[in-house]
């Protein structure tokens, strides 16, 4: 297990401050960039009938054209003859995505602010909405159910649509519906991107910077491929556990923990009460992974999932401890920072959890 | 001299080549052989896997066949053998799918696209109650190979197959291979929106316009878009993908998507044989389900049933109950999902154990279980005669529509069962194969199991375009693995008693056998060997409404299969009984010596 030489690519969502240049030296916890804006809904505007011209002369008349940035109120298209002025401004703050020749249509789509929220959201739609809890299930909007993306602004509920006195609630933010408890009226929401920070992953230098779409990132470090894991990136100071985690576990606080056995449901549930950032395991038994993630998990693509820290697992779901030799590896970076992806793709063009720990070369070189 | 025929399957891990040639009376399998797909790195040719499995079917055949097939651009063919070939290589042919409503046009297009053998990326329609970004977003990351427009019955109103086209061209999906290959676009949708449509997409896209699959809502008419699939899969798509162009230069009739094949060769054996067929294919990732019924070709992929990498779905989509319930033996549920889950992170890994591979079993019976289930929900028949109100007003699109359309699967109808892939083609036992097909599809009536020896089945489809009577007579002595007739009433009277009375008559010899409600008996019939059979129903047994009947067949590797548990098949709660009940079918059918008892727990853990 030797240090070799590592490249990732941090991608950018569509609107994002890069923080970094070429040539800068980071650590794997450095933030490169800043995601400012993502994609929103879809705003469709009949332009055409609007300015009252034909769908196919639309194009000519546009002042803005697809691939624009736009705001609201802005005019998008405009005919002007004799006495006969029209224009059609647009009703969100986006990007045109399209122009219809034929339809007259212009579809813009919304660029929404990332927000503050770093956690899950519960909306109290039945108190919202003056409604019994139960009743929520019968005016949520059509789409809206478990694991779906909702986008700000989005109905989540309604009652008394086509009334005047209707009444809705929307989505706070841009994320994924994790819960609709019906007991209590609520819907729960988590962050489609939990934190507007990209990290460098890898502690290297700054190899190159592509405008809207990432960074690259070299640097060197030891890579162990773990088989299985849950949940996305964490970094944090090792601390290393000989055995099994079997109870309430003193680390420091953002700790990466590595189990050289395994860790039970409820010593993985006290470790996140203690601030754990992310666990390495020897195995996990079945029993505790479904009781993690459910009966309704796909458990061949994970990184997306609803956990309370990425967990990686290096041998798989029998009782078999960490090979020695990995062991071994974890226990010498005791204590350094140390970079982990649960993210598990067990299909064609594969993607196993990894854990990356960094050699000791500040700029990242291998030594 | 009778042609002989090169022919390769390039499928996602491997690439099959078989040599078809004459012997004795007819077209005969001379030699098979395989070596690893080529399509990703580093070699990123397919052409590359094909010579090295040519190679080893030369050493396996003793002839010189590579310099035969693989010419260089401008080169003769030396004209001793045809060469053809299949594809499923980097994942197959991906299609996204528009209709307007989930229904009727989206459906139909999902049958147009799953015909044409391609592997479905999405379906999108009005109705489908995503948000427009999140179906945006969907298509944008999906990368397909091909587009499927339907929408709107002919006549109707054209806005919302405009609005569909409108949001392909914002979305502007990337294609799969080639970063300036525009994704050709197949349009089978209202015939008055062609030409507007034509002018919204041609800019993007490579348009090809076909007739409408569902010009109304009592008819579909699937061929001219199957076949535009197909012909731009071979001129579009397969120019792009690693080493494609090279091999489509090769071959002497156009390479088919490997589904496709498999489609066409079912579609035969049912029509020479004047049967309705059912084909099960479990692969590692997928599982297809193909039928003809009446005439009618279905094909289903369950994108996400499979006994390696979709294993972990089998688990959630089953349940850890339902496989656990079709073990002969008792063991925590926990400890079956800790060795299934294991099979997913090492899907290439074999059973260690007997009890290993009866838990597979177990997995592989949930799995076909779920794709045909699955299947019966695409086979299914159009509304035979439309109501008035629905000719009069109806046109698809703002009003959806709610037309009921009937299952066209009828298990007791069905005269042939094939099963192919790993699980079920190389179960160590044929007798496994029968019982997983049995538990899995549970037919009812009389019918056949045959299972693939070696999975030529796209081979043979892509041959029988040419020489459909050569590519029959490989498939009837080298491919089906005869299991035998299976003999299933439906209802059967109190448990123990005698339920059915089955008589063979071999060569003038009779043999009588009575099978007892609640069991499995296999009345040996020598592979091959003709009978007639007489079934009388005793008791309360029934056959849905047959009384005594009888009919000719030919023997099995397994025998004659009666299988007397009734339909559902009823497994006990009681889960020491459950197994019990498992380990003495396993025994009565030869799956396994267990000699109906269950396996010691012990030796499991």
């Amino acid at each position: 297990m030797k240090p070799e030489s590592l490249t990732y690519f941090r991608q950018i969502p569509a609107s994002a401050s890069i923080l970094v240049a070429v040539g800068d030296r980071v650590q794997a916890d450095t933030v490169v960039a800043k995601i400012e804006a993502l994609p929103g809904r879809m705003a469709r505007v009949n332009a055409a009938s609007t300015i009252g011209v034909e769908p196919r002369d639309l194009p000519k008349r546009m002042i803005k054209k697809a691939g624009d940035h736009v705001k609201a109120g802005e005019t998008l298209a405009a005919r002007s003859e004799f006495f006969d002025r029209r224009a059609v401004r647009c009703p969100v703050d986006g990007v045109i995505s399209a122009v219809s020749r034929n339809l007259g249509n212009v579809y813009i789509r919304e660029i929404v602010d990332l927000g503050e929220s770093t956690g899950p959201v519960t909306v109290q739609a039945a108190r919202e909405l003056r409604i019994p809890p139960r009743e929520l299930e019968f005016n949520r909007a059509p789409g809206v159910r478990v694991g779906t993306l909702v986008a700000r602004g989005q109905v989540l509920a309604a009652i008394d649509r086509d009334l005047p006195r209707h009444k809705m609630v929307t989505s706070p933010i841009y994320g994924r519906i994790r819960e609709i408890d019906v007991e209590k009226g609520t819907i729960t929401i988590i962050p489609a991107f939990p934190s507007p920070d990209v990290k460098a992953y890898i502690r290297g230098r700054v190899t190159a910077v592509i405008p809207d779409t990432g960074i690259e990132i070299s640097g060197g470090g030891t890579r162990l491929e773990g088989v299985w894991g849950l949940g996305g990136e964490a970094f944090g100071p090792l601390h290393v556990i000989r055995g099994d985690l079997a109870s309430p576990v003193q680390a420091d606080q953002g700790a990466i923990l590595a189990v050289q056995g395994t860790a039970s449901h409820d010593a993985l549930l006290a470790a996140r009460d203690s601030g754990v950032a992310g666990a390495i395991l020897g195995y996990m038994p079945s029993e505790t992974v479904l009781s993690l993630v459910g009966d309704h998990a796909n458990l061949g693509i994970t990184g997306d999932d609803d956990v309370p820290y990425p967990i990686i697992v290096m041998e798989g779901f029998h009782p078999v401890p960490m090979r020695e030799q990995v062991f071994s590896a974890l226990l010498k970076h005791e204590g350094e920072t140390v970079s982990m992806r649960g993210v598990t793709h067990i299909r064609a063009g594969v993607i196993r959890p990894e854990v990356i720990l960094h050699s000791i070369d500040d700029g990242g070189e291998v030594m | 001299m009778p042609p002989s025929y090169i022919i390769t399957d390039v499928g996602s891990t491997t690439t099959k080549a078989i040599l078809v040639g004459p012997e004795g009376r007819g077209a005969r399998l001379l030699g098979r052989a395989e070596a690893p797909t080529t399509v990703e790195k580093p070699f990123e040719d397919v052409t590359v896997g094909v010579r090295s499995a040519l190679r080893r079917l030369e050493e396996v055949v003793g002839r010189e066949l590579v310099p035969e097939i693989c010419r260089t651009p401008g080169e003769e063919t030396r004209g001793q053998y045809w060469y053809l070939s299949t594809s499923s290589a980097g994942g197959g042919l991906q299609i996204l799918v528009y209709g307007l409503t989930k229904s009727v046009t989206a459906d139909s297009a999902r049958r147009a696209a799953l015909g044409g053998g391609a592997i479905i990326l999405d379906v999108m329609a009005t109705d489908d109650g995503r948000q427009g970004f999140v179906k945006m977003d969907a298509v944008r990351n999906c990368r397909p190979d091909m587009v499927l427009i339907a929408g709107g019955l002919d006549g109707g109103n054209i806005q919302y197959v405009l609005e569909v086209c409108d949001v392909l061209n914002a979305a502007k999906p990337r294609p799969r291979f080639g970063s300036d290959f525009r994704i050709p676009v197949i349009y089978a949708g209202n015939k008055d929106a062609s030409e507007t449509v034509r002018d919204t997409l041609s800019d993007l896209y490579d348009l090809t316009v076909v007739d409408n699959l569902r010009p109304t809502l009592e008819r579909e008419v699937l061929g001219p878009a199957r076949n535009a699939i197909h012909e731009l899969f071979m001129s579009h798509v397969m120019q792009q993908a690693p080493g494609y162009g090279q091999l489509s230069t090769w071959v002497d009739e156009d390479i088919l998507p490997t589904p496709a094949a498999v489609g066409r060769i079912m579609e035969l054996v049912a029509q020479r044989q004047g049967t309705n067929i059912l084909g099960v294919d479990i692969g590692g990732a997928t599982t297809d389900v193909f039928s003809v019924i009446d005439g009618t070709f279905f094909r289903s992929v369950s994108a996400n049933l499979g006994m390696s990498y979709s294993s972990g779905n089998v688990l959630v989509e089953a349940g850890l109950d339902n496989i656990v319930r079709w073990l002969p033996f008792n063991i925590s549920p926990y400890r079956v999902a800790d060795r299934i889950l294991t099979k997913l992170i090492h899907p290439t890994t074999l059973p260690g154990s007997e009890q290993d591979l009866q838990i597979e079993q177990a997995l592989a019976t949930e799995a076909v279980r779920l794709a045909f289930s699955q299947h019966r929900t695409v086979a299914v028949l159009l509304p035979r005669k439309a109501s008035f109100i629905s000719t009069r007003f109806f046109a698809e699109g703002r009003t959806g529509t709610h037309e009921q359309v009937a299952e066209a699967i009828d298990v007791s109808k069905i005269g042939l069962f094939v099963g192919s892939g790993g699980a079920l083609s190389h179960a160590p036992r044929r007798n496994q194969a029968a019982l997983m097909l049995l538990n899995a599809l549970q037919p009812e009536g009389k019918t056949f199991f045959s299972v693939d020896s070696v999975f030529m089945m796209p081979h043979l489809g892509v041959l029988s375009g040419l020489d459909p009577d050569a590519a029959l007579n490989v498939l009837e002595k080298d491919c089906l693995v005869p299991l035998g007739p299976v003999i299933a009433p439906a209802v059967v009277g109190t448990l123990g008693q005698p339920a059915v009375s089955v008589s063979l008559t071999v060569d003038g010899e009779r043999i009588t056998a009575l099978v007892n409600a609640g069991d499995i008996r296999v009345i040996p019939l020598a592979q091959g060997h003709k009978a007639k059979v007489e079934v009388e129903p005793l008791g309360q047994t029934g056959f849905r409404g047959m009384r005594r009947f009888e009919f000719d067949t030919v023997g099995g590797t397994v025998g004659v299969i009666v299988d007397a548990r009734g339909r559902p098949i009823p497994l006990p709660a009681d889960p020491e009984e459950r197994a019990r009940a498992n380990a003495r079918w396993a025994t009565q059918i030869g799956a396994y010596d267990l000699h109906g008892e269950p396996a010691k727990a012990g030796d499991l853990e």
